[in-house]
């Protein structure tokens, strides 16, 4: 049914363009069979000031309706209301007329085309009518009049419409309307009001209508100009069918037209810059500023994104759920514009919600597709990618709800796009289920994730960019970095879609990893002995900065790991030889995928486990509070793991810290 | 670790910067013992100390105690990972942090 309508509706706009297009060939043949005709005019003995004014207002008429009529059909931004269709027939009918006009002056005291003319003045008297009712049909259109009383009257104006082409038509026969003597004058009779009346009636109900109708004024000063100078017209030439008349006319739709056009121009301005807010508000949604997650040294990253024109549904998202898994999502939605920029936003927000909850990316497609699709009236689609990549073995884990095959580059196979598993894009209908399937990579593999505005990408001999053109680019840059492999590919999509304009925004992301075990510094261990004396405090501080680089940290934890070190190095620089002599080594492992830094202190003095001590009571007032005492308690607290043990006659002391 | 003290009569402001760990820590309690004598309003200004251990908290307990009886004693500007290592001692209950 749906299909039906919208072939209908197709048909439809084809033949309105069809006509529109024939209306201005009329238009143009009339321009120039009104010049011709000037010759009439030249080489007639009857040429009274009347005369000159009616064929010249005629002419000039007849060219500047046929402008308007160009600008109205050429722009075809123009006011897409349902006020437009009618305003540019009132022009085109206008343009007749005064063509008609012309013709009648300039041919006056040219006997010979009096049977002509009673069919051309018969035509003008039933266009004037025609004039006058798509004159109503402009103004109820523009004010958007509705209701019974809209509907009543244009029912009574189509229904005297039959009655008064009859009339007019019956002039032919009669010539009850007009005469044109033996030598070719017009004569008008004098019972002529048929047409006065109609205007008449249709000025009586458009005032009606403007009252009743609380509209803003430049649109009523606009129809009240309409009324008025006609008006002022028949009061003050009490003739018609002259040029004057109809030049009132004119002037109204002139004024019209500008009306509609400074109109069109401010919405037109309004609509972009709201649309440049969208765009600005979409792309701040995006991480752009690489390069990101510089500490991590498993992987490398990166994504652009560039939208066609005005505002895109493309987007793309990455975040580290945890330490150890990288969250990478590229999405498309099936729409452009405004509503697409909004779905865009709630759907992103939507599946990154679900996405840091650490479910699969199956679950996460899942949850975010019952809520997205709950809530879709206007029935908008987003196609997804989600993939999580465990950085500690390179397995990665995705899901794809209806987007482009990911392409995966091994150093062995160079890149490749892989046929995945593809459930429905997100939106269409709550409960659908969505299939993880995993991928191993290996250490040097890379992840490219892209848009249909990469494969669709048209040249100028409409062939399609495609898959296989994607994968023979990406293996041009195999082995790039992520930026220098989306620079290629965007270069290429861009020289191939040359002298075209970019029908679809172009997104992609791509990650290569570099993997976990060949980098050394991922567990790193380390020590360094040194004299067992409080001034090293500052060697012992400079050796944990040193250890701690690679993994992320805050402030604070840096802080109270340092202080953890300084209480018990302390302790054993201290206590631990009563002769002052001896020497003390710190071991360090760093687990920088878990972010977990591991100081093991050893020294060879008396054993003693701080441990052991009793916590001070960090609840005592001021007055009972013992100096000392703090170093231990503080420590115990500040760390995640601490451990004693006495072995081969050494204290082991071991402190573990999570440095997020 | 720098000190740097501002005298106003019987006030006094003892602006810290740097880190104030167990070497460090001996030089400030010498220098606070020292300034104590006669001043009713001592604040320590922590803005640009980057890090505190229990020997640092020591000597600030030890000037609030010798300040409870001459007068009082404030801690301002504390940034948020000294603040945590205050918390966890309980001084945020004992010394007034502004």
């Amino acid at each position: 049914m749906e299909g039906k309508k919208k072939v209908l509706g197709e048909k439809k706009n084809i033949i309105l363009s069809v006509l529109s297009k024939l209306g201005f060939i009329i238009l143009v043949v009339l321009c120039i069979l009104s010049v011709f005709s000037l010759r009439y005019v030249f080489e007639s003995t009857y040429k009274t000031p009347m005369c000159s004014f009616n064929v010249g207002m005629g002419l000039m008429g007849l060219l500047i309706c046929t402008e308007l009529y160009y600008s109205c059909m050429k722009d075809r931004d123009l006011d897409k209301s349902s006020s437009t269709k009618p305003f540019v027939l009132v022009i085109f009918l206008l343009g007749a007329s005064f063509a008609l006009l012309e013709f009648f002056w300039a041919t006056q005291g040219y006997p010979q085309f009096n049977d002509l003319k009673y069919v051309l003045g018969t035509l003008n008297n039933g266009i004037e009518l025609f004039l006058v009712y798509s004159f109503w049909d402009y103004v109820r259109k523009l004010l958007r009049i509705k209701g019974e009383l809209e509907r009543l009257a244009d029912i009574i104006l189509k229904v005297l419409l039959v009655p008064s082409l009859i009339y007019v038509a019956a002039g032919m026969r009669f010539h009850h309307i007009f005469t044109l003597d033996a030598e070719g004058y017009y004569i008008r009779s004098d019972e002529v009001v048929y047409s006065d009346y109609y205007l008449l009636l249709v000025t009586a109900i458009i005032i009606v209508m403007l009252i009743m109708k609380k509209e803003v004024f430049n649109k009523k000063g606009i129809v009240i100009i309409f009324i008025l100078i006609p008006m002022v017209n028949y009061a003050l030439i009490d003739d018609t069918f002259i040029a004057a008349q109809s030049g009132a006319i004119l002037v109204g739709v002139i004024l019209a037209y500008i009306f509609i056009f400074s109109k069109r121009t401010a919405a037109l301005e309004r609509k972009e810059s709201e649309l440049d807010t969208a765009s600005e508000i979409q792309t701040a949604m995006l991480p752009t500023n690489f390069p990101y997650f510089t500490k991590r040294k498993e992987f490398d990253i990166y994504a652009s994104s560039i939208p066609a024109r005005e505002v895109g549904g493309d987007f793309y998202d990455f975040f580290l759920i945890d330490d150890n898994h990288l969250c990478m999502i590229i999405a498309d939605v099936s729409d452009k514009g405004v509503p697409a920029a909004l779905f865009m936003v709630s759907s992103k927000t939507n599946i990154s919600n679900y996405a840091k909850k650490g479910k699969s990316p199956a679950a996460i497609l899942e949850g975010a597709n019952n809520e997205i699709s709950s809530n879709n009236e206007k029935m908008m689609f987003v196609s997804v990618w989600l993939g999580i990549l465990e950085l500690s073995t390179g397995k990665l884990i995705a899901a794809n709800g209806g987007h482009e095959y990911p392409a995966i580059y091994y150093p062995e196979t160079g890149y490749k796009i892989i046929k995945d598993k593809h459930g429905p894009v997100l939106g269409a209908m709550p409960g659908i289920k969505y299939e993880d399937y995993e991928i191993q990579l290996k250490p040097g593999s890379s992840i490219f994730v892209y848009t249909d505005g990469v494969i669709e990408a048209t040249n100028e001999a409409e062939e399609l960019f495609g898959e296989e053109r994607l994968e023979e680019v990406l293996n041009s840059a195999a082995g790039d970095d992520p930026k220098e492999v989306l620079e290629t590919v965007q270069k290429s999509v861009d020289d191939f879609q040359s002298g075209v304009e970019q029908f679809d925004d172009i997104t992609m992301l791509s990650v290569h990893y570099y993997g976990f075990d060949d980098m050394d510094e991922i567990k790193k261990n380390n020590e360094i002995t040194i004299d067992a004396k409080v001034e090293n405090i500052d060697v012992v501080q400079s050796f944990i900065a040193k250890e701690i680089q690679g993994i992320s940290y805050s402030n604070s934890a840096y802080t109270q790991l340092c202080v953890a070190i300084e209480e018990m190095y302390v302790n054993v620089a201290s206590y631990a030889y009563p002769d002052g002599v001896g020497e003390v080594t710190l071991k360090t492992e760093t687990d920088l995928a878990k972010g977990i830094i591991k100081i093991t202190i050893i020294d060879n003095g008396i054993e003693y486990n701080p441990l052991a001590k009793e916590d001070p009571d960090v609840t005592l007032p001021l007055e009972e509070r013992p100096i000392g005492g703090l170093g231990i308690y503080l420590t115990k607290r500040i760390v995640d793991n601490i451990a004693y043990d006495y072995i081969d006659g050494q204290n082991v002391l071991t402190i573990e810290k999570l440095m997020r | 670790m720098k000190i740097n003290k501002q005298r106003d009569g019987e006030k006094l402001t003892i602006a810290l910067e740097g880190r104030l760990d167990t070497v460090t820590a001996k030089d400030l309690a010498d220098d606070v013992k020292d300034s104590l004598n006669g001043i009713t309003d001592l604040t320590f200004d922590l803005a640009e100390l980057s890090y505190v251990s229990s020997a640092g908290l020591r000597v600030l307990l030890m000037a609030q105690k010798t300040m409870a009886d001459q007068g009082h004693m404030r801690v301002i500007n504390v940034t948020e990972p000294i603040e945590q290592i205050l918390e966890v001692t309980g001084f945020t209950t004992l010394i007034n942090i502004e």
